[in-house]
Formats: structure tokens, C-alpha cells, sequence
């Protein structure tokens, strides 16, 4: 089934009620979401009050205008610990999570570039990432804080660190103008499994 | 309003490249509300790792738009294979783990990944998810080499000046040779010049005009060819390529009014000037609107050997018809890649239309080509979706045209309004069809 992420637009009723990507695909970017905000969250410390600020500036309140709804929606994380809660997400939440997660990786454009720089120079010294504090602190928050969050807690060490330092990489292209259109298109594409069709 | 064009250069600098664009602006940018630029050129500065000199890449606008498309369709791939599969073991598990971990770049589809050998194409390849080779292919020069290595920060950053680049001007194409210009602007140079010489004659009845000086009479012909995007639809041309001709003699007959009249209007080829005849001379220049019925007009095209009489036209805009009307064009350039036809008029265009051909997967069971009109947002997103048939509007949900709202193509000023053409055979088209 070719994914759909349809404006809901008043044209008619099968555009409204096939909307939805399809729960398999929506359980992806559920996931690809939160796993995106973790790595926001583990570098820039932007918390909930960060994120809410965002949605303020976004005019994105009415999806995600309380700390409890923006709890609600990431926890709609399948990989999430706790059988509680909505596990819902729509397609206009999505969306709002998208821009509120560029517009955060926008506002820490500079720090993201640092970390960056400075996980290559490392690469190319053949030196750990750890050695630098900004990434060391990175991976140590973005490693304990999935484990503490997610159900696949007995993911490995090297795993998560493989991750965090992708999703940190992808986080620079979220923070430029183009980060909102980069980021749906991945979540699409990546929960398509479609192959790369240029 | 200058009615010249006038050069413009821009220059883009992330920490770790330039990127210089020069230009003339187009006299359609009054229409547009940015800076439409043709003849571009640019100067590309990259500090690639490992290289003492920073390296330099020139080319022009399609080099330009070939070289953001193939950095961004490579971005986005790199993003879209970021892979949250935890249960995927890192490769080489078996070996001790290593001080510095590095995230396997995914397979790739071996088809993206060629061989170093193929010079002809720019593309982008992954060494590592920090370090990338570029190769150069058409734009490769002697100091640059084919391949350049970038890193992720440098990838960042060619992918940022050239999204920079793209967000501010649109760009025309090149400059037709106006030794064989297509009729359609054979036919605007005659509506203008009918129009300019109607005016002519209310004026020369009219004493209590204005005096001009009659050397602005060319500049008046430029100014109504640009004015000429307001009005109706010009048709398309013939297959037949015809020679180019000159303006012919033109006669006037006089409307009753108290003046003298005007009798002949003489238009001599080989200068950019009309030349009046002596009772003309003295008739100030025309104004816009004609305030009298029209006189009748004969105009019998003559072959001629040198058409850059011409009056420059710059390059109109066409609705639903261009896509016939590139498709003659010498110029038209859809033969070698995804990008602009001749009368994109605003690279916004080719976005939607680069789009749409990576990501159209007709269904099976559609027969029927499904047309839409997308207007969008200021911001670039889509405004509105029209479906302009009926298997447009059943099929809407199984194409990949996004939210309204959504980030979709870059920003343009104005509500421009795209037709957007996907056909069963997976085939793609995209053209202007209103700027606002």
C-alpha cells in the first residue's frame, strides 16, 4: 500500500478516512519521532518547557499546547515502557511534532555543528567520541535515557551509541530551513521500507 | 523600474564553502516579486577535507540546479536510511568493539552506488556517515579532480548554500538566439507593435499631449512586451520553424479628428529603432490606453535574413499550452534530466516536479493521467489541492502529493498555482499556470 499522508482536505470522504499512513507505518514514525526528540533532548537538554515553547512560537498549540498532551503523544512510542496511556498518534501530531522538533534543532543549529566538528576531528583521529565532553555527555544521556525509557532496554551499549551519533548528523540537516520537509520525507520514506527510487 | 536587466551577484558562506552566483535580473521579476535571473553563473568554493587549497567549481544555472538536486536527493537519502532497528547488530560483531564507533551507512540500492568510472553524472557516494565523495562529473576541472571528499559538516554546508541559493532567486533559462525566434514571439512583437502604433496615432490626433522624445519608442515596445504576461493566452507554435522576418511597413488610415494623420509608420530591420516619417515626428510617444476605436491594421510578415530586429522579449509565461510548446523548443532540456522545461518560469516548478518523479508509483489499477492544480503558500507548502478530473479526485490518496501546509517546496512569493501532471506510466509533468 503506497503511503499516504493526505491533506485532510474537504474533498471528499475517502481522501479523509485514508489519511492515515497505515498503523504499521504509523507505529514507525512514532518511534522515528521520539528517537529524535531523545537525541534533541540528550544534547540540548531541551525538555518538555523547550518543546512547548516551540509549539507556542509555531502556533502549533492546539495539538500540543500542555505538557501532559506532548507526554501523551510520545509515549505513543511503541518501544515506550508502560501499556498506559494513548498510544495514538494522528497525522496533524505527527506533523506538529515535526516542526517542533526542526524548529528546537533551528534554535541549536551551533551546538549541533560543534558536536559535529568535533565527532569528525575525533573520527579522524581515530579517537573515541567520549574523549570530547559535549559528546561524551551526548551519549551517555541519549543511552540512559532510552534504557530507562524503552521497553528494548537489553539493546546494546554500542547499538545505542551507533544511533545517537547517526541521529545527531541528522539532526544538523533538521535544524536548516529545509529540516521539516527532510524530516517528514524520512519518516515516510523509512516507514515504507520503500527502496530508494531517485 | 529598470526596463535593462541589471547584474546581480549573491554570495553564500557556511563555514566551509562559498558559493558565488552572478546573474542579470530578468525584467519578470516585476512579476514574480523576486529576483528572476538569467545568465547565471557560479563560483563554487569547497574546503574539502584533506586538501590544502579549498577546490573551485564554476559552471552555469543547469549545472547549478543539477548539482542542489543531486546534494539533496542525497541528504535525504542518507536521512531516510537512519535506521532505528536496534536489533540490527553492528557490523563485524564478532571483532573486539572498536574505540570509535561508526554507524554503518545502510545498503544502498547498487544502482545509486556507481562505479567510480562514470564520469558523466554528478552524484554522491557514502564512505562513511561522516565522509562522502562528490563526484564532479560534468562540472570536474583540472584543479578540482572528479571526486571531492566531503564531510558530514561539509555536505551540511554545500547543502545549505545551495538551498539558500535556490530560496532566493528563481532563475530563467538561457537566452534563445533571436535569430530564430519561435512564432508566438513573432506574434507578440506584432501585438506590441499593433499596440504601440494604435496608441501612435490617438496621440498624434491629440495635441495636448505631452511631448516625448520619439527615441523612447523602443523602450515603450519592451516595456508593453513585459506586460504582456497579464494578458490572454498566446497559442501555441506551429511545428514548422519559420524564418525569422522583420517588422513590416504599417498602414495606418486615419481616424476623424482634427489632427493630421498619421499615413505610414516605416520600421527598418537591422536597427533597434523605429523611424518615423517626417509627419510623425512631431507626435509625442504613446501612452498605455488607446481612448478610440482602432483603426485597421494590415501586417503581411516578410521573410528576411536578420531577425535581431527584434525588440528583446524576454521569455513570457504560458499556461496549460507549454507543454506542447517546450516540447518543440530546441532548448527544451527534458531530454537529459528532471529539471526545468523552458517556461518554468520559477524553479519552484522543477521542485514540484523532481518531486513528484521521485516518489510517483502509479497503482496498477489506474488507466487515466490525473490532474491536479497545487497552489501554494508563501512558505513554499501547498495551500490547496485541486483535482482537475475525475480520476484525479479518486485517486488523490494514492499519490504522494503532501498535506497542505507541510514543507514542500522552497518559498516563493505571491500564490503561484501549479498544474501538476502524473501520468499511468509513472511519467511526470509540472508547469506554471498562474504566478499568482
Amino acid at each position: 500500500m503506497y503511503p499516504s499522508a493526505k491533506s485532510p482536505s474537504p474533498l471528499s470522504q475517502e481522501v479523509l478516512t485514508a489519511a492515515q499512513p497505515d498503523p504499521a507505518q504509523l507505529d514507525n514514525i512514532k518511534t522515528q519521532l521520539d528517537l529524535v526528540l531523545l537525541a534533541l533532548e540528550a544534547l540540548t537538554g531541551s525538555g518538555s518547557e523547550a518543546l512547548l515553547q516551540a509549539a507556542a512560537e509555531l502556533n502549533l498549540d492546539e495539538q500540543v499546547g500542555d505538557r501532559v498532551t506532548l507526554w501523551r503523544l510520545r509515549q505513543s512510542n511503541p518501544l515506550r515502557k508502560g501499556t498506559s496511556g494513548r498510544k495514538k498518534l494522528d497525522v496533524e501530531e505527527a506533523r506538529s511534532l515535526v516542526l517542533i522538533s526542526c524548529h528546537v534543532a533551528k534554535h541549536h543549529q551551533e551546538l549541533i555543528r560543534r558536536a559535529v566538528a568535533l565527532l569528525e576531528q575525533l573520527t579522524e583521529e581515530k579517537r573515541p567520541p567520549h574523549q570530547a565532553a559535549l559528546l561524551g555527555d551526548y551519549l551517555d544521556t541519549f543511552t540512559n535515557t532510552y534504557q530507562e525509557r524503552m521497553t528494548n532496554s537489553s539493546a546494546s551499549t554500542t547499538a545505542l551509541t551507533n544511533l545517537a551519533l547517526k541521529l545527531l548528523v541528522d539532526l544538523l540537516y533538521y535544524s536548516s530551513p529545509s529540516g521539516p520537509r527532510r524530516l517528514w520525507v524520512a519518516l515516510l520514506d523509512r516507514a515504507s521500507h520503500r527502496p530508494w527510487n531517485p | 523600474m529598470p526596463l535593462l536587466s541589471t547584474p546581480v551577484s549573491r554570495r553564500y558562506t557556511p563555514p566551509t564553502c562559498t558559493l558565488e552566483i552572478t546573474a542579470q535580473t530578468s525584467a519578470l521579476s516585476r512579476w514574480t516579486g523576486q529576483p528572476v535571473l538569467k545568465q547565471l553563473q557560479f563560483q563554487l568554493s569547497l574546503e574539502a577535507r584533506r586538501w590544502g587549497e579549498p577546490v573551485q567549481i564554476r559552471g552555469d544555472r543547469r549545472q547549478l540546479e543539477a548539482l542542489g538536486e543531486a546534494v539533496e536527493s542525497y541528504v535525504q537519502q542518507l536521512l531516510s536510511q537512519t535506521s532505528t532497528d536496534l536489533s540490527a547488530a553492528p557490523p563485524a560483531a564478532t571483532e573486539p568493539q572498536p574505540d570509535f564507533p561508526e554507524p554503518a551507512v545502510s545498503r544502498l540500492d547498487p544502482l545509486q552506488a556507481a562505479p567510480p568510472g562514470s564520469f558523466d553524472r554528478i552524484q554522491l557516494q557514502p564512505k562513511s556517515f561522516l565522509s562522502h565523495d562528490l563526484f564532479l562529473g560534468p562540472l570536474a576541472n583540472e584543479t578540482s579532480g572528479s571526486v571531492v571528499n566531503l564531510s558530514a559538516s561539509g555536505l551540511f554546508d554545500l547543502a545549505t548554500a545551495l538551498e539558500e541559493s535556490t530560496a532566493e532567486a528563481s532563475t530563467l533559462p538561457p537566452q534563445r538566439s533571436l535569430q530564430n525566434p519561435p512564432l508566438w514571439t513573432r506574434v507578440a512583437a506584432i501585438a506590441v507593435l499593433f499596440v504601440g502604433v494604435t496608441t501612435a496615432v490617438q496621440l498624434s490626433n491629440n495635441s495636448a499631449d505631452p511631448e516625448r522624445p520619439t527615441g523612447d519608442y523602443p523602450a515603450e515596445i519592451s516595456q508593453r512586451a513585459n506586460e504582456l504576461p497579464g494578458a490572454s493566452p498566446l497559442p501555441p507554435p506551429p511545428n514548422a520553424a519559420l524564418p525569422p522576418f522583420q517588422l513590416p511597413p504599417i498602414t495606418v488610415s486615419p481616424t476623424p479628428s482634427s489632427a493630421p494623420p498619421l499615413t505610414t509608420l516605416e520600421v527598418s530591420p537591422g536597427q533597434n529603432q523605429v523611424a518615423p516619417n517626417a509627419q510623425r515626428s512631431a507626435a509625442p510617444t504613446p501612452v498605455p490606453t488607446p481612448k478610440a476605436p482602432l483603426p485597421n491594421i494590415t501586417v503581411q510578415p516578410e521573410a528576411s535574413s536578420d531577425g535581431s530586429a527584434l525588440p528583446t522579449i524576454p521569455d513570457l509565461e504560458t499556461p496549460a499550452g507549454t507543454e506542447s510548446l517546450s516540447a518543440r523548443e530546441n532548448t527544451a532540456s527534458k531530454a537529459t534530466q528532471p529539471s526545468q522545461t523552458t517556461f518554468d518560469g520559477v524553479p519552484q516548478v522543477a521542485e514540484v516536479r523532481s518531486y513528484f518523479q521521485k516518489r510517483w508509483q502509479p497503482p496498477q489499477s489506474l488507466d487515466q493521467t490525473l490532474e491536479y492544480t497545487l497552489s501554494l503558500n508563501p512558505n513554499g507548502s501547498i495551500q490547496q489541492i485541486i483535482p482537475l478530473n475525475q480520476a484525479a479526485k479518486t485517486y488523490l490518496d494514492r499519490t504522494p502529493i503532501p498535506l497542505r501546509n507541510e514543507p514542500f517546496v522552497s518559498p516563493i512569493q505571491g500564490n503561484p498555482k501549479i498544474r501538476l501532471v502524473l501520468g499511468a506510466d509513472g511519467g511526470v509533468k509540472a508547469f506554471l499556470q498562474s504566478a499568482n
